[in-house]
This record gives structure tokens, C-alpha cells and sequence, in this order.
């Protein structure tokens, strides 16, 4: 549904995304530098706010840097079968993983309980204006690691099914029922 | 909060919000949207959300991060990586060609098996075959070469009937020569042929009683004058 309907003038310009990004990758690759400025500016945001939204605070500038790093490091292997932007949301997660179970046995401790997630953004509150925003905040925390990554690709940068699907590893179908999940539990929270 | 029935436009609503929909649909959802309080209130919440998550990114330092990437020719492949690529080119060459070279000589043997008593032929396949197998073991290979003709082919049942009594003799003649023996046509002098050729000559078409039929057995693989 939600893909058949993305044809015409978005994919014409999702399309017009992906060969920028060629044409970037290529130039980078003959020697100009300033190509890889470009990229980076275009993809950074992104990757800083999935970041943020799976609960990475202090060191989001070398995750971000990291992943960039990563891909350019491989971009032999990049094949185009996915966008640019989906690989390295696939290469941000793996890093993501890894860190997290770097930092799970470093400090012999389990990772953040659904229940305690809510806290995960206190240290953000002074700088969160409204009250309605902080609860946004808090009921995005409880939702699962999974639900979690699909929601944000799907809100914050509106990734399709598919593309999620790719980033994540996942199929398009389970996507869905994953996004539909978290909206659910997102609405109940703010309505209790 | 409540959730529209119309779960296709739900699903359309993060694509409304980027803008990622065509012209078309894009108004068919929007005039959803315009009478649907659920839709909208779910849009705005979306937007809402999505200004959270935007608001509470930090701003990454495009330049550290740049500053930081490996320049474009040290991340080209290396000499040993390349000299490698081609290393493994020439194993592959190699490789396809035993592959070649072993199924064609298992295909002239099995030809020369089957189709007649050329020697030379067979010697030729032979030798090819006996290479082929050197070379197996050599590359430790688990390939085997086609079993010699000497070695003992499975036998087969034929039901023949023999001639009158008159032509029993010629028939036993003609007959012995089916039975496995190490000396083949090729080691008969002339005199032993023609005698040989006289008594198929002599041989009855047709006998001249209804015989009790006799089973003999024959190597059905082994090359005989008169191909039975």
C-alpha cells in the first residue's frame, strides 16, 4: 500500500537522492575530497538522531564518525542495492550492538530494563522545554529496541517499509507490524 | 487517542509528513485527513514526535568527522591483495582445465568401451586416462579414472538358438569365440582366420528343428568379430 502509493514525484526525487550520492561516492573515489564533506553533511543529522532515539547520549559524535569511518573504509563493498543512507543506518545499528555489549560486559550489568528506560532521558529533562515533549521522550523509551529503531526510521526520517526492513534486517511485513506496535503503545502512554 | 478504521491511510501518514507521497495520493489522503479527527490528531502527533527527536539530536561536527576519514587511496586494494586476485585467477584456470581434460578422457574411454576394438584408440585413452589418474593423485583429487577394459564388466543373460546339426560345429566355433579369452581377433594368424571365416560361411541360417533354447553367458563389453 505504502510503497505502491510512493511512486511518481517522490521517487523520482528518492531516486534523484540516490544518484547524488552515487555521484558523490564516485568523485570521493577519483580523489576529491570535498566530495566526502558533502556526504557527511547530508547523512550526519540522520544518523545522529537514530542515535539519540535508541538512547545514546554522551557519545553521539563518535558514533556518528565511527559509522562514517566504517563506510568509507568499505565503500568498495557498497554495491547500491540499497541507498546510501540505508547502508549506513545498517552500519550505525551493527556498531550500536556492538557498543552496547562492549559496555554490558565492561560494566557486568544488564542492559536497561523496559522499566527503568524511562529514566533514560532524565538527564535531558532540563533541557526539554514542555511537558509534552519530555513524555513524548519517555514513552519512546519504552518501547522495545526493535520497535524502537522502526519508529524512528519511520517518523523521524520517513523511511519506507522496505528501506527499514533493509536497515534493520527484517522483512517488510514484520516492519509494519512492528511500526503499528509502537504507535499503539506510544498513544497509550501519553494517554494514561 | 483513538485509531482510524482506515488502516491504509495510517499507513500513509509518516509518508505525508516527509512529503514522500505522489500528487495523487497525496490529496487522497489529505481529504482523509480534513474530515478524520483521529488521522489528525495521529499526524500531529507524528510531527510533534518527530520535532522531539529533531530538538533533542545534537549538532554533529561535520568537519571533526570528515577530518577524521581515510583519504581515497588508502583505502584502494593493496598489492597483496591484488597480486592474490590474480593468483587465485590462475588457480581457477588450472582448476578447469583438469576438469576439462579428466571428463574428456572419461568420455573418450567410455567410447572406446562401448563402440569397438580400436586399440590404438583405446591404448590412446588409456594413457590419457592413466595421466589424468597420476595427476589426481598428485593433487590429492578423489576423482578415479574409468575402470580398464581388462577388469570383468557385468555380464548379461542372452537367450540364443543354435543352429542345426549340421552347423553345430560352426555355431560352437562362432560361439567359443564369445567366451571370454585373454587372446583377442587381433592374435589369430591368417591361416586361423580364414578357417575361421569358412566356418561362419558354412553356418545355417535357419535351423531345422525347434531347439530347447540354451542360455549362455557372454561378456556383453567384450569386442567380437561378428558383434554379438
Amino acid at each position: 500500500m505504502s510503497d505502491a502509493a510512493r511512486d511518481g514525484s517522490s521517487e523520482a526525487r528518492r531516486d534523484a537522492d540516490d544518484g547524488l550520492d552515487s555521484e558523490l561516492i564516485a568523485r570521493w573515489k577519483s580523489g576529491d575530497e570535498r566530495a566526502a564533506s558533502a556526504l557527511v553533511a547530508r547523512h550526519a543529522p540522520a544518523l545522529a538522531r537514530f542515535a539519540v532515539a535508541q538512547g545514546e547520549r554522551n557519545e553521539v559524535d563518535e558514533l556518528v564518525q565511527d559509522t562514517f569511518v566504517r563506510a568509507f573504509n568499505s565503500l568498495d563493498g557498497f554495491r547500491g542495492e540499497s541507498s546510501f543512507r540505508t547502508w549506513l543506518f545498517t552500519i550505525e545499528r551493527r556498531l550500536l550492538v556492538d557498543r552496547r555489549r562492549t559496555e554490558k560486559r565492561r560494566r557486568d550489568r544488564v542492559e536497561i530494563q523496559e522499566d527503568d528506560a524511562s529514566t533514560e532521558y532524565d538527564a535531558l529533562d532540563g533541557v526539554v522545554a514542555s511537558e509534552t515533549e519530555r513524555r513524548m521522550r519517555q514513552a519512546m523509551s519504552r518501547l522495545s529496541p526493535t520497535q524502537k529503531e522502526v519508529f524512528t526510521l519511520r517518523v523521524a526520517e520517513g523511511l519506507s517499509y522496505k528501506e527499514i526492513a533493509a536497515a534493520v534486517g527484517t522483512t517488510e511485513g514484520a516492519a509494519r507490524v512492528h511500526y503499528h506496535n509502537a504507535m499503539r503503545a506510544v498513544k497509550e502512554f501519553l494517554d494514561e | 487517542m483513538s485509531d482510524c478504521p482506515n488502516a491504509e491511510v495510517r499507513d500513509l501518514l509518516p509518508d505525508l509528513l516527509h512529503d514522500r507521497l505522489d500528487a495523487r495520493t497525496r490529496a487522497r489522503v489529505l481529504a482523509h485527513v480534513d474530515g478524520c479527527a483521529d488521522c489528525r490528531s495521529e499526524l500531529e502527533l507524528l510531527r510533534s514526535l518527530r520535532g522531539s527527536l529533531d530538538r533533542g539530536t545534537p549538532r554533529v561536527d561535520v568537519n571533526r568527522i570528515v577530518a577524521a576519514l581515510p583519504t581515497p587511496a588508502s583505502v584502494r586494494p593493496s598489492q597483496h591483495r591484488r597480486a592474490w586476485r590474480v593468483l587465485s585467477d590462475w588457480r581457477i584456470a588450472a582448476a578447469v582445465t583438469f576438469i576439462v581434460a579428466g571428463g574428456t578422457s572419461v568420455v573418450v574411454m567410455r567410447d572406446v568401451r562401448d563402440g569397438g576394438s580400436d586399440s590404438t584408440g583405446a591404448a590412446a585413452a588409456l594413457h590419457v586416462a592413466k595421466a589424468t589418474s597420476e595427476t589426481t593423485a598428485a593433487t590429492g583429487s578423489t576423482v578415479r579414472p574409468p575402470a580398464p577394459s581388462a577388469t570383468t564388466p557385468p555380464s548379461e543373460t542372452r537367450h540364443v538358438t543354435p543352429p542345426s546339426s549340421a552347423g553345430q560345429g560352426s555355431a560352437q566355433a562362432v560361439a567359443s569365440m564369445n567366451e571370454p579369452k585373454d587372446d583377442q581377433i587381433g592374435d589369430l594368424n591368417e591361416r586361423q582366420l580364414k578357417s575361421l571365416l569358412k566356418a561362419i560361411e558354412n553356418m545355417d541360417a535357419t535351423p531345422s528343428t525347434e531347439p530347447d533354447p540354451v542360455v549362455l553367458r557372454v561378456r556383453s563389453r567384450t569386442s567380437s568379430p561378428n558383434g554379438l
